[in-house]
Order: structure tokens, then C-alpha cells, then sequence
């Protein structure tokens, strides 16, 4: 049966805005910028964890119509997209302090929780991302899977 | 500054408190095409995203509507007209719920007493807290403390969904 999940899908409205925020900012890195005629396919992941990455796809023709794509536009920026990401980090607040420093918008601060210490920011298209510092041995309660 | 120069500039290229309107006041005379009207209503929701994101983030301080739209550089009239044609109810309306999840989240997880968690959330006078609490939630903030704790789940998802909406769902849910 199914044994990892390698790929996941956010809408970017840009994609070198994107690699400017996702690589430039959060620390990302490319994994694969290639045209395939009609799109470009561009993957980023983090450093150190090869097994997965998210495909910063732009919304639009011939995917879907251009009204459409519209409509995902106005979604994506009022902050009501499907699309959201979480990543896991081993110092939350030496994270928050470098990301603030490069000028995220940081939509929550450190907060601490029963498993783990986690902070929330946006992407400049109106993505929400989430960083979370796990408690070792935190249950299976716990939202980001086990501790 | 023309729409179509605005709409050669990324989202990212624009730092807090450097929005670029022009392009949705030009949607607003409708002198503009559909694609620079496109690119004028996702600038805007971008910008009440962030007026919205703003009071999740510092609900706690002295936060009121007029120096929000001061913060996003917009007069309070078109902040709160646009506000509520982006997200369903007025920024007074969003931040006084706000403030009352807060509440509910600090009496279900805390022994603060109601008047710590009044001053705690932003509110400056007990009566309002007290009125506003019981007009949103239907009992008392003490009567409310009683309730059984939730699960810990990421702040930013309780703060999303337990927050009382006047969309009528939520409100099928809370008050008993």
C-alpha cells in the first residue's frame, strides 16, 4: 500500500516570486525548474529531506479557464486557498528570529502547545505555512503526526 | 502610476505598509479591463488578508479600525466597505469575535480571572467585555468556563474555526 507521500501542490501567483520567498526567504531549495511546454514545473523541498517536495504551480489555461483561474486568484489572496504547508524545524524561536529579520509576515508568534512550540506565517500570495518545533514524545494527538 | 505597471509587480515586492492601490482605486471608476480589474481585486483581498492577519496577530493591543486602515495606508469608510465585500462582516465585527475566541480559548485553558482575561484580549472595560461575550456566545464568560478543554491543536486552526462567526454555522455549535 501507499508508503510516503512524496508531492504536494500549493497555487503561486508568481513563480519567481515564489522562488524569491520559498528559496530566498524560508530556505528552501529547487529540486526541479524545467518547462514542459505548457507549464513550468517547479518543485522546491527542504534541505536534507530529498523524499518530498511541493510543486508551486500557477493557476491558469489550459489547466482550467481563465475565470476560473481568476476566481483561484481571489481565493488564494484573501486567504481562503486549500493550499498550506507545514514544516518542522528543531530551533523555533532561532527560526522565527531569521525569518523576521528577512521580513516574513509572521501571522503568529512562537506560541507553545501541549506538542511542540509552533508559529504561523504567509507566503506573499496569501498561503498559509506553519513551523513547529515537536516535543519529543509528544502523543498521537498531536496536529503533524507523532513527536 | 498606470494598472499596467502595477501589474508587472509581485506581491513580494511590496513590504508591509507599501501597498500599491492605485490599481484598485482605478477598478473602483471602472475605467479598467477585466485583467487589471483581476489584478486590482487580488491586491485588495491580499491587503484586507493582511488588515485581517494584523488583528489575529495583535488583537491583545489597542486595535481599532481607524488606525488599521492608517496601517494599510486606506481611508476607514473604503477599509470597512471593502473589508466586508472581501470577507462577509465589517473589520469591528471580525475583531470583536476575534477577541472573544481569545477569551473563550483563556477561560477553557487558564485560571485568570474574567477580568485578567477581559484585559488580557484587548478589551478595556469589563461591562463591554462582559456584553459583548454574552451577546456572541449566549451565557457568561464563567458560565462558559465550565465547559470541557479541547484538544491542543495549532492556534492559528482553533483560532480559524472556533472563532464565533455571525455566518449562523458555527453559531448551530456553540451555543447549546
Amino acid at each position: 500500500m501507499l508508503n510516503s507521500i512524496n508531492l504536494s501542490q500549493i497555487y503561486v501567483l508568481d513563480q519567481d516570486g515564489a522562488l524569491d520567498f520559498y528559496v530566498g526567504k524560508l530556505g528552501l531549495e529547487v529540486r526541479t525548474d524545467t518547462d514542459l511546454g505548457f507549464m513550468r514545473w517547479l518543485t522546491v523541498g527542504v534541505p536534507g529531506d530529498p523524499n518530498r517536495e511541493i510543486l508551486l504551480e500557477m493557476p491558469g489555461p489550459p489547466a482550467m479557464d481563465e475565470a476560473t483561474a481568476e476566481q483561484v486568484r481571489e481565493m488564494v489572496t484573501k486567504g481562503a486557498s486549500g493550499g498550506w504547508v507545514g514544516f518542522t524545524t528543531d530551533d523555533i524561536h532561532r527560526t522565527y528570529e531569521k525569518l523576521a529579520a528577512r521580513g516574513v509576515e509572521f501571522t503568529q508568534e512562537p506560541v507553545e502547545q501541549g506538542y511542540g512550540i509552533d508559529c504561523g506565517l504567509r507566503d506573499p500570495f496569501g498561503n498559509a505555512i506553519r513551523i513547529v518545533q515537536r516535543t519529543s514524545g509528544a502523543g498521537d494527538t498531536a496536529p503533524g503526526g507523532q513527536g | 502610476m498606470t494598472v499596467a505597471r502595477i501589474a508587472g509587480k509581485s506581491l513580494s515586492s511590496s513590504g508591509p505598509g507599501l501597498f500599491r492601490l492605485e490599481g484598485f482605486l482605478r477598478a473602483d471608476t471602472g475605467l479598467c479591463s477585466d485583467s487589471e480589474m483581476s489584478q486590482a481585486v487580488e491586491e485588495s483581498n491580499r491587503l484586507m488578508l493582511r488588515a485581517r492577519d494584523i488583528m489575529d496577530r495583535t488583537y491583545a493591543e489597542p486595535l481599532d479600525v481607524p488606525s488599521l486602515a492608517r496601517t494599510i495606508h486606506v481611508s476607514e469608510a473604503h477599509f470597512i466597505r471593502t473589508f466586508r465585500a472581501t470577507f462577509g462582516e465589517t473589520p469591528h465585527r471580525y475583531l470583536q469575535r476575534r477577541r472573544v475566541e481569545r477569551a473563550m480559548f483563556l477561560l477553557r485553558q487558564t485560571d485568570l480571572s474574567v477580568t485578567d482575561v477581559c484585559l488580557a484580549v484587548g478589551f478595556t472595560s469589563l461591562g463591554t467585555f462582559s456584553r459583548t461575550f454574552r451577546d456572541i456566545i449566549g451565557e457568561s464568560p464563567t458560565s462558559y468556563r465550565t465547559r470541557d478543554e479541547m484538544k491542543p491543536v495549532p492556534t492559528c486552526f482553533m483560532m480559524t474555526w472556533t472563532r464565533p462567526s455571525s455566518f449562523g454555522e458555527a453559531q448551530a455549535t456553540l451555543v447549546h
